[in-house]
């Protein structure tokens, strides 16, 4: 792997998109401070939660979107550059660059919208306690500890999948998830009704209501990191392993 | 080159989806047995409508409620001792 291919690599991103992606930031603030500013400062109005969403849905295509449009394909494909070197810089691109830009966009956004509706309205945060720049901030953080991990899961799900299909990832993740879901929950819905059957006697199985004290191992402090760790090695091997297939 | 994603895509969701059943059976079952798992009935028509004339009434009846909830605490605690 050489890193000035990756360079190179990034740069030719960047000289493609970064109107775009100025763009995008702007639209994200704007939005923000709109919502806000319409909402009349609800802290509840939790934007960047809802940035974070959309951006982990979307924005890992957007490296790999040449990789979607049939003209565009062959010449990415064709970059003279490894697999490996391609995975790493959308790895990058992904993982610090969109993370950093859109935080950024959704901080700025929120701050512009504290400073407008605290033109007009100087009471309005007073309502959920919140008396300053600071404290409303604080307020804003959305995700603390295995939810940062949840987060990069979610984004190393969507770029093995912007990998995976060939057109409309979004849609088709989102197809994959509901079906993969559906079948789950019916096998364990199915695999509690067997237990049950089998464990309860039948006297306290038939009638009346009961009461389950479960408590399993995934409901542990150290579960969540444990798994969510294990899934983003998994989409990023996996991802590699599409993008040599899909080169061959 | 042999094409090995969605080979693996599909050995992972059934390792996982075994993996999901059988460490469900014997946590329910180990569970159950140890009396880790409470599986109680609880009787269906256990709710009752209370009628009450004025404030009095409901405070003396939550004192009510009370002495007999500290009396089978008690109960519970000496039936454990």
């Amino acid at each position: 792997m050489n890193i000035n291919n990756i360079i190179k690599l990034i740069k030719a991103y960047f000289y493609e998109n970064w109107r775009n992606d100025v763009i995008y930031s702007f639209g994200i603030m704007a939005a923000l401070s709109l919502i806000m500013t319409i909402m009349s400062g609800s802290p509840l109005v939790t934007g960047i939660k809802i940035a974070a969403v959309v951006f982990m849905v979307y924005y890992p295509c957007r490296f790999y979107s040449k990789l979607h449009q049939p003209s565009s394909r062959i010449h990415f494909l064709m970059t003279p550059v490894t697999n490996a070197e391609k995975v790493v810089t959308g790895m990058l691109l992904t993982n610090i660059y969109f993370v950093a830009g859109i935080v950024l966009s959704v901080l700025i956004g929120q701050i512009l919208g504290y400073g407008i509706v605290n033109m007009y309205n100087p009471d309005a945060f007073a309502l959920y306690e919140i008396h300053n720049l600071g404290e409303f901030l604080e307020m804003q953080i959305p995700i603390h500890g295995d939810g940062v991990l949840m987060f990069f899961a979610g984004i190393s799900i969507m770029f093995f999948a912007a990998i995976y299909f060939k057109k409309s990832p979004f849609w088709k993740l989102l197809l994959a998830g509901f079906i993969i879901s559906l079948v789950f929950g019916a096998i364990m819905a199915g695999t509690e009704w067997l237990n049950v059957l089998l464990a309860v006697p039948a006297e306290i199985r038939n009638g009346g209501y009961y009461k389950v004290e479960h408590n399993i191992v995934t409901s542990s402090n150290w579960f969540p990191y444990v798994a969510y760790s294990v899934v983003i090695v998994y989409f990023y091997a996996m991802s590699f392993l599409r993008m040599r297939e899909t080169e061959a | 080159m042999k094409k090995y994603t969605n080979k693996i895509l599909i050995i992972t969701a059934i390792v996982l989806l075994l993996g999901m059943v059988i460490g469900y059976t014997i946590d329910f079952q180990t569970g159950y047995r140890s009396g880790r798992i409470k599986y109680e009935k609880i009787e269906k028509d256990s709710t009752q409508v209370l009628h009450f004339n004025g404030l009095d009434e409901i405070e003396a009846y939550a004192d009510s409620v009370e002495t007999s909830q500290g009396a089978s605490q008690q109960n519970e605690s000496s039936t454990e001792n």
